[in-house]
């Protein structure tokens, strides 16, 4: 990255040591990755660096056991556990993310797991210890990285960065925020890996210019191409498959094997091993021209055979050519050509694989660039975040990026209209308005959707809602505005909002896949032997998210429906949420939760008054599924 | 919601256009009246500068991103988040020049109807364009040797008809601001119909090319 210049900010003055020591937030990146997580933090020379465990390891094998009657194992441990307990040791469980039971099976998933559908669709694998949801496992891997954080910088976490491929739908990052939630985690930020790992370089090398971050990991694949300026990581597209990564690789191999070795159906102990074996040739292959293998059949015996590089090249094939339509979308949306790039970054441990390096090179037209640690990259850019978040330093350093998949609505004849297009820059707020289809229709279905195709059954299906209440006019007299609104997080909120009448309802959705509120709910519940001190931490993280979440509703309702109240009784209010306000900082949950009933009290009259004028109110619609 | 004029914060009087309390230095929520150009401290044209646009984006970032505001009040966040929605929801209308000239036609405050209300444009001549067009973007073979280089043709093709119709958008805007009439605004409008016409091909263009990225994997 020769071409990139220095970029040391004159606002980015330390205070000495000592002084600083004290105000330092605990702050942490989290690399939630499908084989490897890792956490690291930023010293308070400014230095990102990785947290090991206390045998040195910085990589946690993503990797949870859950045997009958026993404790959970999570990581090393956990992978040891794994040829006696094969069912009830989950590998890989970020490929169940957010996904449901027909989800695997479209996207050809090979698991040695029995599945079901839990509540809320989302996939659920069963252990010894029941039935699991992605989520849960992935939040016994953040509590692991938690606790090894905690132990290294001595005290609670204010905050985690954690990051998502860049090719997560919303599906996907929401349940990754409900496993930090669980986890006890207060999560500042979603960021997605690539956008992360270039933080990292950028930092490490100083610089302006284009670049593009090829990230392969275990199991998902991301290419972002960035613009850097002046401090400003500027996101310019973005692509990739989230269900295409090293594991594949594994499993193209050890599907060659299982063939071989002409079981009908393997059991998933015999799966397991042979997927172990394809692993260890792989990592093998990077350096040598052939490697032996040796999988453990279910009566004892065992399989052996030799791999050799070309056998290997030829299984991945198609899997490595897959990667270049994403990277030759995103290239033509950011409207670059290969020879515009000032670098090509190779991040995730699947880069090391020769013949992905030789295909991007390629591609890239370029040599590509492998500097940094591919495997611990990303947790130091998501450090690194996490220190600019928190305000532990000052900086002009800033990342901009965009939402991968287009965002739409269902329309007549199962197609998919585009509201928010894919690589648009977030935050982002976008509308249309559409009208009514029959006289005097009265209710609209909405259905959210996230994908490129046309057709609504080859996109995700975000949410569905429906808006009633419409007062019954001609066809299309009616105007319905629905609103898309992306945060900072990549997460999604739509609001429709029925305009004819003159007085504005709203109907607002949180697409939330995964888990429902009372799974949480009782997950959480079922945690509490997990010690005292974080359920502190969580009722307190609780209590203040909750109380936030009240302010903000309290002060858009005011914005809307403030001519409601007098100004005595607006005076009350607004008392009501100052103390909230001051009490949101204290350290007792149940202060906070106090102040917040408080104020759900003096709001009762509100509420009450809002209610009425609400029942009055109305909505329709046309091209949208229509709604009897 | 503070009254106008006032940070909601400390209660300072705020000047006309300010997103900081000069006072507190707190955010204040953005101007909802402002246009696109004005968002970005531009006259509204036609012509943009978008190079010089670049700098102005990053500098609204900086100021207004809610990274800035990761650790402030929930209303902090919120107001933080409103701006930088807007900066990017203007930039958008900015870069794009469809989007551009209908923000300029309704800045105008005046309405005209588009030659076509907003179906296809009805001039016979441009219809025969459009339509061999189309003949020879069908004509095209996606699992032929010459697929990328026909499309790149028709693609630039089009994209030229594109720069001439802004071109006429350009000059009209001109015309308007020297001596306003509703044959400005309707010479507009029509650049606008046949530019959507236009991008509805293009569009088509990239379909094909998507399915030629599929072909070669």
């Amino acid at each position: 990255m020769d071409v990139l210049l220095d970029i040391a900010e004159p606002g980015e003055s330390r205070l000495p040591h000592e002084e600083q020591a004290g105000d330092l937030k605990r702050v942490v990146g989290i690399d939630l990755g499908t084989t490897y997580s890792l956490v690291a933090s930023v010293t308070q020379e400014g230095t990102p660096l990785c947290i090991p465990d206390d045998q040195g390891r910085a990589s946690l094998p993503s990797v949870v056991s859950y045997g009958a009657g026993e404790e959970i194992l999570v990581g090393d441990a956990a992978t040891e556990r794994a040829p006696s307990h094969p069912a009830d040791t989950i590998a890989s469980a970020k490929r169940f993310m957010g996904r449901g039971v027909e989800d695997m099976a479209k996207e050809g998933e090979r698991t040695a797991y029995a599945l079901e559908t839990g509540e809320g669709g989302m996939v659920r694998i069963v252990t010894g210890q029941g039935a699991k949801s992605p989520v849960e496992v992935s939040a016994e891997i953040l509590k692991s990285l938690k606790r090894r954080a905690e132990g290294a910088l001595g005290g609670a976490l204010f905050g985690a960065v954690v990051t998502v491929p860049a090719y997560f739908d919303d599906a996907q990052r929401q349940a990754t925020k409900d496993a930090g939630r669980l986890a006890g985690l207060d999560i500042l930020r979603l960021v997605n890996e690539p956008t992360a790992a270039a933080l990292a370089y950028g930092l490490e090398e100083g610089g302006e210019g284009t670049v593009a971050i090829y990230d392969l990991g275990g199991g998902t694949f991301d290419i972002s191409i960035l613009k850097l300026s002046q401090g400003v990581f500027q996101v310019m597209a973005t692509g990739g498959n989230s269900a295409l990564g090293g594991d594949d690789f594994d499993h193209a191999l050890a599907r060659i094997f299982l063939d071989e070795i002409g079981v009908e159906t393997p059991s998933p102990a015999l799966i397991q091993s042979a997927n172990r074996a394809a692993r260890t040739a792989k990592e093998s292959l990077t350096e040598n021209d052939s490697a032996s293998v040796e999988v453990t059949l279910d009566d004892g015996s065992s399989f052996r055979r030799t791999v050799t590089l070309s056998e290997f090249e030829a299984a991945i094939a198609s899997l490595v050519k897959a990667t270049g339509l994403p990277c030759r979308r995103a290239m033509k949306d950011a409207k670059v050509r290969p020879e515009d790039l000032n670098a090509v970054v190779l991040v995730g441990g699947s880069t090391r694989v020769p013949a992905v390096r030789a295909f991007v090179e390629a591609l890239f037209k370029q040599k590509p660039l492998a500097d940094l640690d591919p495997d611990q990259v990303v947790a130091l850019g998501a450090a690194h975040q996490a220190d600019l978040l928190s305000g532990n330093r000052r900086s002009d350093m800033l990342l901009l990026d965009v939402t991968p998949l287009s965002l739409g609505l269902e329309t007549m004849g199962s197609l998919v209209e585009k509201i928010v297009p894919r690589n648009s820059p977030i935050p982002t707020a976008m509308a249309q308005e559409f009208t009514t289809f029959k006289d005097g229709q009265t209710a609209m279905a909405i259905h959210v959707l996230q994908g490129e195709r046309e057709m609504v059954e080859q996109c995700r299906s975000l949410a569905r809602f429906t808006l009633r209440g419409i007062p019954p006019l001609v066809a299309g007299a009616a105007r319905i505005r629905v609103a898309f609104q992306v945060d900072a997080d990549g997460l999604l909120t739509v609001t429709a909002t029925e305009q004819t009448t003159g007085i504005e309802q709203s109907v607002e959705v949180k697409p939330s896949y995964g888990l429902s509120d009372q799974e949480v709910e009782t997950m959480l519940r079922d945690a509490l032997e997990h010690g005292e001190e974080d359920i502190r931490a969580r009722m307190l993280s609780e209590a203040r998210v909750e109380a936030d979440r009240v302010l903000d509703a309290l002060e858009a309702a005011l914005s809307q429906d403030g001519a409601l109240l007098d100004e005595a009784e607006t005076e009350q209010v607004r008392a009501a949420m100052d103390h909230v306000r001051t009490t949101r900082s204290e350290t007792d949950p149940q202060t906070i939760n106090r102040s917040v009933e408080a104020l759900d009290k003096a709001t009762q009259v509100f509420a009450q008054r809002r209610m009425d004028a609400g029942i009055k109110k109305a909505m329709a619609g046309h091209k949208i599924e229509e709604f009897e | 919601m503070a009254s106008a004029g006032t940070c909601w914060s400390c209660g300072e009087k705020l000047p006309a256009v300010e997103p900081f309390c000069p006072e507190c230095g707190v955010i204040q929520p953005p101007h909802a009246q402002e246009n696109p150009f004005e968002i970005y401290g531009m006259e509204p044209d036609f012509d943009v500068d978008l190079e010089a646009l670049e700098p102005l984006f990053r500098e609204g970032q900086q100021r207004f991103h809610p990274d800035r505001f990761a650790t402030h009040s929930a209303t902090e966040r919120r107001y933080s988040l409103e701006h930088v929605t807007r900066l990017n929801e203007a930039i958008r209308t900015l870069r794009d020049p469809l989007l551009r000239a209908e923000a300029l036609l309704t800045l105008s405050g005046r309405s005209v109807g588009s030659e076509s209300g907003g179906a296809a444009p009805q001039d016979p001549m441009f219809l025969m364009e459009s339509m061999e067009l189309r003949e020879q973007l069908e004509e095209v073979d996606i699992s032929a040797d010459d697929a990328q280089d026909r499309l790149d043709h028709l693609g630039r093709d089009v994209q030229q008809r594109i720069s001439a119709e802004m071109e006429t958008i350009s000059t009209a805007w001109k015309t308007e601001r020297e001596s306003p009439s509703d044959t400005n605004l309707e010479s507009i409008a029509g650049a606008i119909d046949r530019m959507r016409y236009h991008r509805r091909f293009l569009e088509e263009v990239d379909r094909m090319e998507e399915a030629l990225f599929e072909e070669m994997g």
